[in-house]
């Protein structure tokens, strides 16, 4: 699983809708405590989507990180 | 044409439950009434799903942060913004405009440039800097209604201009300016227009009219509740915060962040009141007469014999506001006499007095007395103006 975190919480939001729209499956998920430097919040989506997902983030200009959730102290 | 008198009408179904008869004419300083589904909204927040705006991930939060950014996503396209990041909520114009006024760095350009038809939301936080000595207040040329007098104004030296402010449509007289004339004529001069008289009366194409700062409120012509407004920043770089606290981000440093919106929304949100204005912007009615009504019936209350009415010299600027006074045997009546008895014999709701625009006043000649101001709602049929002509012929005729 790979966890996409965000700067905000709008563009959290924006960022699942638009990644919904592609009917990509995604889960809205509390940032994992190594990397919780950010608004509090993130997108949790299968690996196999990754490139597609950071396609989408780039053409609306939503500043990201990723992250594989294996990587993540939880 | 909303039907204001039919029945199975759910808005105005719950408006005639409140009052019988429209005669609040009071909407400059706050619209009444509102579509039923603003209040139904903002209700439904509070008693019903409640929770947080961006700072958790369960599905009640997460839900109320999709309402609000859905919310600022219908506003910003209300507005013609196309990138709703730029648009920040606020409690209201006074808010939005302190938040420029105060957040820009005007370093060598000191010179703010204002219309004449200022109010006191601009002129005081400028006068405030200017005592401080953080800016020069500077009056555009204009006519004698207050328009911005544009082949003055190409002549005008604005070279140490850092910037202009322009009130988009007058809150005493109605008058509107040409904004997005004066931003052209201005060029590279950052605008701050305060449409918090214009919002929900006049389009606003904040982008192609290439508007540097567009201040606004909820609760006046977009029909949402009181607590609400916005702000839109072209260049949010441009603007420090106003305030600094809590965003829900970067939570682990004392910096307040820089991206937006962050950047310019510190503390929770009024997060009843935007859902409210988003429904009032979804459910808003047609409007219940023309502008040509409403022009007739300004220029008909006009030819009342001792009436003066303050507005824009040209119909073609006049936007749904305007004031007036009344002269019996050479003498002014006071404002407030003249207010109050159009509310006792008819129940008419002005307000009367200088309108927090004491400058606008200046400019038309009712300063310091004031005037009588009649702001109209989009839901006022010409039913309810001929009502308030002749509250208006009555009480002139009897005072």
């Amino acid at each position: 699983m790979k966890v996409f975190v965000f700067e905000s919480t709008r563009a959290v939001i924006k960022s699942e809708k638009a990644v919904r729209a592609e009917n990509i499956e995604c889960l809205i998920i509390p940032v994992p405590r190594s990397v919780s430097a950010n608004c509090g919040m993130a997108l949790k989506i299968k690996e196999k989507y990754e490139e597609k997902v950071r396609e989408v983030l780039k053409a609306l200009k939503i500043n990201t990180k990723v992250f594989n959730i294996e990587d993540i102290t939880l | 044409m909303p039907d204001i008198g039919r029945k199975n009408n759910k808005t105005v179904g719950m408006f005639m439950k409140r009052s019988c008869k429209l005669n609040y004419f009071d909407n400059a300083a706050t619209s009444f009434p509102k579509p039923a589904e603003a209040g139904q909204e903002c209700l439904e927040y509070l008693n019903e799903t409640g929770g947080p705006y961006g700072r958790s991930f369960y599905k009640r939060a997460l839900d109320v942060s999709r309402k609000v950014e859905n919310s600022r996503d219908r506003i910003s396209e209300f507005f013609g913004i196309s990138n709703a990041d730029k648009l920040v909520f606020s409690l209201n114009a006074t808010h939005a405009l302190n938040t420029v006024l105060k957040g820009l760095d005007f370093k060598e350009n000191k010179e703010v440039w204002i219309s004449p038809l200022e109010h006191n939301a601009v002129t005081r936080p400028l006068k405030y800097l200017e005592d401080l000595g953080k800016i020069n207040i500077k009056f555009l040329p204009s006519r004698l209604d207050g328009l911005i007098d544009m082949e003055k104004l190409l002549k005008t030296n604005l070279s140490k201009a850092g910037l202009i402010v322009i009130c988009h449509q007058s809150n005493v007289t109605g008058l509107v300016q040409p904004a997005a004339d004066i931003k052209k004529a201005v060029n590279k001069i950052p605008l701050l227009l305060d449409a918090a008289q214009s919002a929900g009366y006049l389009e606003i194409k904040t982008e192609e009219w290439d508007i540097d700062y567009l201040a606004f409120t909820g609760h006046k012509g977009l029909l949402g509740p009181t607590g609400t407004g916005g702000l839109y920043i072209k260049n949010p770089e441009s603007l420090r915060p106003l305030l600094n606290g809590g965003t829900g981000s970067r939570s682990d440093s004392w910096k307040t962040p820089e991206f937006m919106p962050d950047k310019m929304e510190a503390g929770t949100p009024n997060i009843a009141g935007i859902l409210g204005l988003a429904a009032a912007l979804k459910h808003r009615p047609e409007p219940a007469h023309s502008k040509e009504e409403f022009i007739l019936m300004m220029n008909e209350i006009s030819e009342i014999p001792g009436i003066t009415v303050y507005k824009a010299l040209d119909s073609k600027n006049q936007g749904e506001v305007f004031s007036i006074n009344l002269e019996k045997r050479g003498k002014l009546i006071s404002p407030s006499d003249f207010g109050e008895k159009l509310y006792r014999d008819f129940g008419i709701e002005t307000r009367v007095g200088l309108h927090c625009a004491p400058l606008a006043h200046q400019t038309t000649g009712s300063f310091p007395q004031g005037a009588v101001r009649i702001s109209p709602s989009i839901y006022h049929g010409t039913d309810d103006f001929k009502y308030l002509l002749k509250a208006v012929k009555r009480t002139a005729s009897e005072l």
